[in-house]
């Protein structure tokens, strides 16, 4: 067994007093590994994030969130950054108006970047190289999130965490991301990946978990739940009970889709 | 056609001041969506503690820098230890809180320097002049709208070429997606602030040798940058330098062609004209809705 990059304990979290969106949620990530979050709308894979990053005040209201054996709770969320904790937000988290330059830039506030790193990491995504005087607002969404990615791996993260990195992209384009995500964690690079859709979150991913309102109801091996028959009806739209009339209807739901 | 000329240099030097004031109070409005009606008492405060150090004979330039840097550092431990901790307050409990405080500074500067009007040293002088044509210009004049350009310029340079005013612009746009770039938010906002502050003294010590120095000498100016702040574009800075240039040559031709008497009323007249026909200012950009 590995060790463990990233803990997250029994965690209690909420934006108010007395709404609590997790629900005493415990997960891992391995060194090295990629872990998948997954569920539907709602269910809190957003706030857990936010919640790790230090995002939501005074949150977790319960729990711990442990990286490398370091505390992060109540540590500001650019402070968790540096410790090398990067998220690549819901909605990129971009600054639309300055130029694509600017956003690398700004990467480099904290920790200035060596002109060999931003050479490897442009490297990674050419067509940043092409668009670096354009305003990032005027990009492509699968440029914006190349770029998004790009300013992540500038901040030389030890953890990396997605917040739905497929979200709005044509499949030419998130085939493409899940391919730099999958070298990346050839190279050692340990990731955390929100996903509503479960097809493309075990594809790329060692483990997964499956939350629901604010609970983990499933965790495994990635192949494991694949082949869950729970996890293929709930979240890769597969129906299995024999319709009414007695038919069976092996018909995938659009939602997934 | 003289006599116009004449108004327009006038009221360009009065609006540089103007330009300067309103510059911090849209620097701060943008960064920290915060009124800062405290502005210019903490400018007040940054001549006084300049104003001390000359009248112990301390060296001129000294006592400017440290009457700069006064009031940087208590603009930004106002925010740090005032307006930061109060996360999830309302605008209006924000701008309460900028008032009490504007109370507090100048209830400390009548305490300690009285409220009788003192005589500011300056180097340049008003009665001292230069005639360019048939337009007369005092040394105060032309050097309150030479440093005012060069402040304008230096805060220009330093919003648009550096590492800092690039931090600066990311957290005013977005803090939480500065955060997650490892930008500390919170340090680059008290850095805004302070900047804030130097230019608010800067202007009050250009101010300072025409109007003579007294606790309530910011009041007037602060207005006036406030008017030029909500003509030019709250959320715009190039809007702030506009607006303060045209409220003081617009001032200056009121007073001129006229009436003196009711100068001071223009700036509300600008005020009220603009929320009414382009809330969003000369350059600002239009409000939209969050829905
Ligand atoms: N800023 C907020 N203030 C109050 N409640 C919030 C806030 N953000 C999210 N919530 C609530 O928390 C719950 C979980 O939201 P969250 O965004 O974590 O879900 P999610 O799993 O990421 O969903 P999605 O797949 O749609 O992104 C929801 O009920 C939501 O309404
Ligand atoms: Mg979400």
């Amino acid at each position: 067994m590995t060790a463990e990059v990233l803990s997250v304990l029994n965690v209690e979290a909420g934006y108010r007093k007395g709404l609590a969106v997790l629900r005493g949620v415990s997960l891992h990530v391995r060194e090295g590994q990629v872990a998948a979050l997954l569920g539907s709308n709602g269910a809190g894979k957003t706030t857990l994030l936010r919640t790790v990053m230090g995002l939501i005040p005074d949150q977790p209201e319960k729990g711990e969130v442990v990286f490398r054996g370091v505390r992060l709770n109540g540590k500001d969320p650019d402070a968790v950054t540096r410790l090398g904790v990067v998220l690549v937000p819901e909605g990129r988290g971009l600054f639309p108006e300055l130029t694509v330059e600017e956003n690398l830039q700004l990467a480099g506030y904290a920790r200035r970047y060596t002109g060999r790193e931003y050479e490897a990491v442009l490297d990674r995504f050419p067509v940043l190289r092409e668009r670096r005087w354009q305003q990032a607002g005027t990009l492509s969404g699968g440029e914006q999130q190349m770029l998004a990615l790009a300013r992540a791996l500038l901040l030389r993260p030890s953890l990396l965490l997605l917040d739905e990195p497929s979200l709005g992209l044509a499949p030419r384009v998130v085939a493409q991301i899940f391919d730099i995500l999958k070298s990346l964690n050839r190279e050692g690079l340990s990731i955390l990946r929100v996903e509503q859709n479960a097809r493309m979150a075990l594809t790329v991913a060692h483990y997964g978990y499956v939350l629901e309102a604010g609970r983990l109801v499933l965790e495994g091996p990635a192949e494991r739940l694949r082949d869950d028959p729970n996890v293929q009806e709930l979240y890769l739209g597969v129906q299995r009970e024999p319709s009414p009339k007695g038919f069976r209807r092996w018909r995938p739901k659009r939602r997934w889709a | 056609m003289t006599l116009a000329l004449q108004y327009v240099a006038n009221g360009l030097a009065a609006g540089s001041l103007y330009a300067l004031v309103a510059l911090g109070i849209v620097l701060l409005y943008r960064s920290s969506r915060v009124l800062n009606f405290a502005h210019g008492d903490l400018a007040t405060l940054g001549v006084f503690l300049a104003f001390t150090g000359i009248t112990r004979g301390w060296r001129y330039g000294l006592c400017l820098a440290a009457g700069l840097l006064g009031a940087a550092a208590v603009s930004a431990g106002f925010y740090r230890l005032l307006i930061k901790p109060a996360r999830q307050a309302t605008s209006l409990s924000l701008v309460i809180t900028t008032l009490g405080f504007a109370l507090l500074l100048s209830g400390l500067m009548v305490w300690v320097w009285g409220t009788d009007t003192k005589v500011f040293p300056f180097p340049l002088s008003e009665t001292r002049v230069h005639r360019l044509g048939g337009v007369v210009v005092s040394e105060l004049t032309a050097g309150s709208l030479a440093v005012g350009l060069f402040l304008v310029s230096g805060l220009s340079v330093l919003v648009q070429k550096t590492r800092l005013g690039l931090a600066m612009r990311a957290v005013a746009q977005n803090p939480e997606a500065a955060q997650l770039l490892g930008v500390p938010a919170g340090r680059v906002l008290a850095a805004t602030w302070a900047v804030a502050g130097v230019l608010g003294a800067a202007a009050g010590m250009l101010l300072a040798p025409a109007v003579l120095l007294d606790p309530f000498m910011m009041l007037d100016p602060f207005l006036k940058g406030f008017a030029a702040a909500v003509l030019g574009g709250m959320d715009s800075l190039p809007g702030a330098v506009v607006g303060g240039l045209l409220l003081g040559v617009a001032e200056s031709a009121f007073a001129g062609y006229v009436s003196v008497k009711y100068k001071a009323t223009l700036s509300f007249v600008v005020i009220v004209a603009v929320l009414l026909a382009r809330p969003e200012g000369l350059l600002g950009r239009p409000f939209h809705r969050r829905v």
